[in-house]
């Protein structure tokens, strides 16, 4: 996996963005508000934002 | 990899499972507690407690797990109790028989069909509890009623479209998901049953929008108005103590419900806007009077040039000082700082591949090209990204003119959502002239459209415009063109809300991209005309800021 570019503001801006959002999609999930798809779709977008 | 080698345990093969976290659980005094959520499927996992996150190497096609329809239709033998419940709700037997409500246990059964089959069931209990089937397809509550219909009324529910159909209203179709919080962003997710419906929505000539009258219902009416297009959308006006057509129905009766359908009144757009129509939007100005329009990425920029919705952004300079590059870089700051979605012609770029890349080396920070470039992994995975955000329009037509970019940015928004739109360069497009009009004339026209359209879908549309001649000074440099050198008339500066000039600064002594703001309408919340100073790297094609201090960047 490549190194994450830490010097990057606008990077590390958008992973955090997109932590976030997924962590209210899991707290909408437990209220039933958010479907699974929705889960797996935050996720997948978090998850690839930390792999750059 | 594999989650074993991980000190994951599973208990199962597939799907999604809670399973405590090899990290941290051993440390905790809930140890037992499942903390880590592991998608099987997908081969990722995440800690809700550490943090602890990751995915495995293996290459997943498909993030999205396959749509399933019900496997039986709901059972249509309601029970009595039930049937007084609707009656009580002012739904007659008649209309419950007729949309095929079911019954089930404690759960009230809204069966949705498209094309004749059950693709979904949303269920609900007297006391408002809601579910629906798993990774059931996402479309409109009575979707086949909307087909060939000129006018179509959306509801917030399914107990409000019912009660139109009591009226006699069969052109009325529900969202699936309800409303969206007020200030939330919306997400793609939320809106996909757009996607089915596209050819009907698009293809009506009126959109009756009866959301519920609450803060979500006004904030889904908004955004669902911005997607369809306000100039077909009507709203409707409840009664006081009303908050949804149900309520309506069960305190007014149905005289009143018509009477609601038969007012519904059209968003502002044409032209004639009454106080009371902004009362609500500048009571928000003046209680949030710090609102200002969005940073560019760029902090030398903020007191300059910020970005609002709804604007036309004018860019110039003279040829390779980097007005698209510049362009490009704001769109990809705009994509990773505020997750901005972008229409994009840029006929200067094409094919799109090179361009991706160019677009790539900015997102990524890294080269696109030498011995350093970035590795494979990484492009494939900042593509993944901003396929999210960045649309290319025009890219296969060969005379493209302004209607034809807007007519695709129109179904862009409807589809995604869009937040920006860059027409770049505008000599590019196929400019067709009316009889007798002259390129002054044709330009305040099209200005007056582009404008007209940023303000309708609130989007913020970027043309960027060579200027008419180039000057030098007395050192035979180029001089700063301005939004009046624009062949076409100063209505470039007239009409657009802002015009910026991007100029490339070079001498013995300095070496710097200048950013130009010549004007700013709205100062109060995007800045004042000034000059900001940016370098560019040749490499990734990345903007920063000139000064070594990058104070207030990264805060």
């Amino acid at each position: 996996m490549p190194k994450p570019n830490l010097n990057d503001y606008h990077m590390r801006k958008m992973k955090m963005r997109l932590h976030e959002e997924f962590d209210k999609i899991w707290v909408k999930l437990n209220n039933n508000e958010a479907t699974e798809s929705q889960w797996h779709i935050a996720l997948n977008k978090w998850l690839n934002s930390e792999k750059i | 990899m594999t989650f074993e080698e991980l000190g994951i345990r599973l208990s199962n093969t597939s799907g999604q499972e809670k399973t405590q976290c090899p990290q941290c659980s051993h440390q905790r005094k809930k140890g037992s507690e499942p903390c880590l959520s592991v998608n099987i499927d997908e081969g990722t996992y995440y800690c809700h407690h550490c943090s602890w996150k990751g995915g495995l190497n293996e290459k997943h096609s498909n993030p999205t797990p396959p749509i399933v329809r019900p496997k039986e239709k709901p059972k249509t033998d309601i029970p009595e109790e039930v049937m007084s419940w609707f009656k009580d709700r002012g739904i007659s037997e008649d209309v419950v028989i007729s949309e095929k409500i079911g019954y089930n246990n404690r759960w009230i059964q809204f069966p949705f069909y498209k094309g004749g089959e059950v693709v979904n069931i949303k269920s609900r209990t007297a006391d408002k509890k809601f579910r629906q089937e798993k990774n059931a397809e996402k479309c409109f509550y009575r979707f086949d009623h909307m087909e060939g219909m000129e006018t179509i009324i959306i509801t917030e529910g399914e107990m409000d479209a019912l009660s139109l159909v009591e009226c006699g209203y069969n052109n009325v179709v529900s969202i699936p998901d309800g409303a969206i919080a007020p200030n939330a962003k919306p997400s793609d997710a939320k809106f996909s049953y757009l996607l089915s419906a596209e050819k009907q929505m698009l293809g009506a000539v009126t959109i009756i929008l009866a959301m519920d009258n609450d803060p979500s219902g006004d904030a889904m009416r908004d955004e669902l108005s911005r997607r369809i297009g306000r100039e077909k959308c009507y709203r409707v006006s409840y009664p006081d103590g009303c908050k949804d057509m149900n309520e309506v129905l069960m305190k007014h009766g149905e005289e009143k419900v018509i009477d609601l359908i038969t007012d519904a009144h059209p968003y502002p757009i044409d032209g004639v806007i009454t106080i009371a129509d902004v009362t609500e939007d500048a009571i928000d100005l003046l209680l949030k009077p710090d609102s200002k329009g969005l940073s560019t990425g760029w902090a030398v920029l903020d007191d300059k040039y910020r970005v609002s919705p709804s604007e036309v952004t004018v860019i110039t300079g003279v040829p390779n000082m980097g007005k698209s590059e510049w362009m490009d870089a704001l769109m990809i700051n705009m994509v990773q700082d505020h997750m901005w979605k972008f229409g994009i012609f840029s006929a200067e770029n094409f094919p799109v591949k090179h361009h991706l890349l160019k677009l790539v080396g900015k997102f990524t920070g890294k080269a696109f090209w030498g011995d350093d470039r970035l590795d494979e992994d990484t492009a494939r995975t900042s593509m993944s990204i901003l396929d999210d955000h960045i649309k290319f329009i025009g890219t296969q037509e060969t005379d493209i003119t302004i209607e034809s970019i807007l007519e695709q940015a129109k179904v862009l928004n409807y589809r995604y959502g869009l937040n920006g739109l860059i027409i770049d360069p505008w000599n590019t497009v196929e400019h067709k002239f009316r009889q007798g009009e002259n390129e002054t004339n044709y330009v305040s026209r099209v200005l007056a459209s582009l404008n007209s359209f940023a303000k309708l879908y609130e989007i913020h549309i970027w043309v960027v415009a060579h200027p008419r001649k180039m000057e030098n000074d007395n050192n035979r440099k180029p001089v700063v063109p301005s939004p009046y050198d624009i062949s076409g008339s100063a209505n470039w500066f007239n009409k657009s809300d802002n015009a910026i000039t991007i100029h490339r600064h070079k001498d013995e002594d300095e070496d710097y991209v200048g950013v130009h703001v010549h004007k700013i309408r709205f100062q109060y919340k995007n800045g004042r005309p000034g000059m900001g100073k940016l370098n560019y790297d040749i490499k990734n094609g990345k903007y920063g800021e000139y000064h070594e201090s990058k104070e207030g960047l990264f805060e």
